[in-house]
């Protein structure tokens, strides 16, 4: 699902208009990144965990090349499920 | 400590931020958050911008990895969120000017770990299990987290074990080899021909009748002086200032900021080679810089 019918989706549940859907989605997510950006950790209920890990910097060597890189440390963010998420996964799959 | 965000921070900071009343803040997360599940167990992918990419790929038993394969008719699911460009820059923000540097030939770092191209890690990915009779979750990840065999646990405990016991037995046979050397004079006189110097003393160790290439190289060692920084001694060293960041990294145990090295401590120079320190290659010497520009920013 592109991001435009998920949109459309919430819109239609929320009974709000896509634009406002839009805005309000968009200022939700620069907050979840904001709130990543400072170390913190996102917690919801019925949905998981977003974290992030730090990476130490490492040395990379390409497959074919052979070459070796010095790569810089790095932040990955990761999301963890929780319980609750994947019981509703699991209904809806099966 | 870190900050923990919740559903009612997220709510508090939505309402105040899109300028909508609380109610309809919650409202709002609470769908999101919802949704996503829903969406991905019905279309397999959903893509939300600036945010990320949740992707969901069915196997069947047999496609799973042998240590969590079982016989029935389970359905498994991988889920794999992978963060968005714009996610991934805000948070890398602190790291945003480093660039990966290539490196020479040869070239290691110590207490940095090598990373081959084929063992990169992905997104990190859940292996969920379901089961049509009696519905459970498998929480263990694949590839990089499944559950090590008890024997694998053992490998690396046994391969130190083994090194040891190596290393045991060399220092020693090297011992019972001294006294074999004393009590053998001509052995002695033999191996100290070698090196143009009769040896007449019998007492002679068995380390002074080896060659000089026979003995281990000692690494050059200096105290700081007072006029002296990690720039010039690298400049009088190696013949040019940008290499002290290799000094930095041999002595990297006992500088703990490489722009406040205390006067009189004791520096282990280190051989040219070990970095491919060469100020007649510019390749070197940018390298050299990129990597020494890289440290001092962490201490900015």
């Amino acid at each position: 699902m592109t991001n435009e019918d998920f949109v459309a989706a919430l819109s239609q549940q929320l009974n709000l208009e896509t634009k406002k859907t839009l805005e309000i989605l968009a200022t939700a997510i620069t907050i979840i990144s904001e709130k990543l950006a400072e170390g913190a950790r996102i917690s919801v209920e019925n949905f998981g965990i977003l974290d992030t890990e730090k990476k130490p910097e490492h040395i990379f060597v390409e497959q074919e090349s052979r070459q070796q890189f010095l790569m810089p440390p790095e932040i990955e963010v990761v999301f963890k499920p929780d319980s609750a998420f994947i019981e509703k996964f699991k209904e809806k799959t099966a | 400590m870190r900050e923990e965000v919740n559903l009612q921070q997220l709510t508090l900071l939505l309402a105040e931020r899109a300028h909508i009343p609380h109610q309809e803040a919650e409202a709002f997360l609470k769908k999101f958050f919802a949704a996503i599940p829903e969406t991905v167990s019905k279309e397999d992918r959903l893509e939300i911008t600036d945010f990320g990419t949740f992707t969901l790929t069915r196997l069947a038993a047999e496609d799973i990895a042998p240590a969590v394969k079982e016989r029935n008719n389970a359905l498994y699911c991988k889920l794999r969120f992978s963060p968005a460009e714009a996610l991934k820059n805000a948070v890398n923000k602190p790291f945003s000017y480093f660039e990966k540097v290539l490196l020479n030939e040869g070239v290691s770092f110590e207490g940095v770990t090598v990373v081959e191209e084929k063992e990169k890690k992905t997104a990190e990915e859940i292996l969920i299990k379901i089961d049509r009779d009696k519905a459970f979750a498998l929480d263990s990840k694949v590839k990089q987290k499944t559950k090590k065999k008890p024997i694998a646990r053992w490998i690396p405990v046994l391969g130190t074990a083994a090194v040891v016991a190596a290393l045991i037995f060399f220092f020693m046979s090297e011992q019972k080899k001294a006294p074999e050397l004393k009590n053998n004079p001509k052995k002695v006189t033999a191996k100290a021909t070698t090196i143009g110097k009769p040896e007449t003393d019998s007492t002679t160790t068995n380390k002074s009748s080896q060659t000089p290439s026979q003995l281990p190289k000692e690494p050059e060692k200096i105290q700081l002086p007072a006029d002296k920084t990690l720039r010039l001694i690298a400049l009088e060293k190696f013949g040019n200032r940008e290499f002290w960041v290799y000094i930095y990294y041999k002595n990297k145990k006992k500088i703990k900021n490489p722009n406040i090295v205390p006067v009189g401590i004791e520096l282990i120079i280190p051989d040219k080679s070990e970095y491919g320190i060469d100020a007649s290659n510019p390749q070197s010497v940018a390298k050299a810089k990129a990597l020494g520009d890289m440290e001092l920013k962490k201490f900015q």
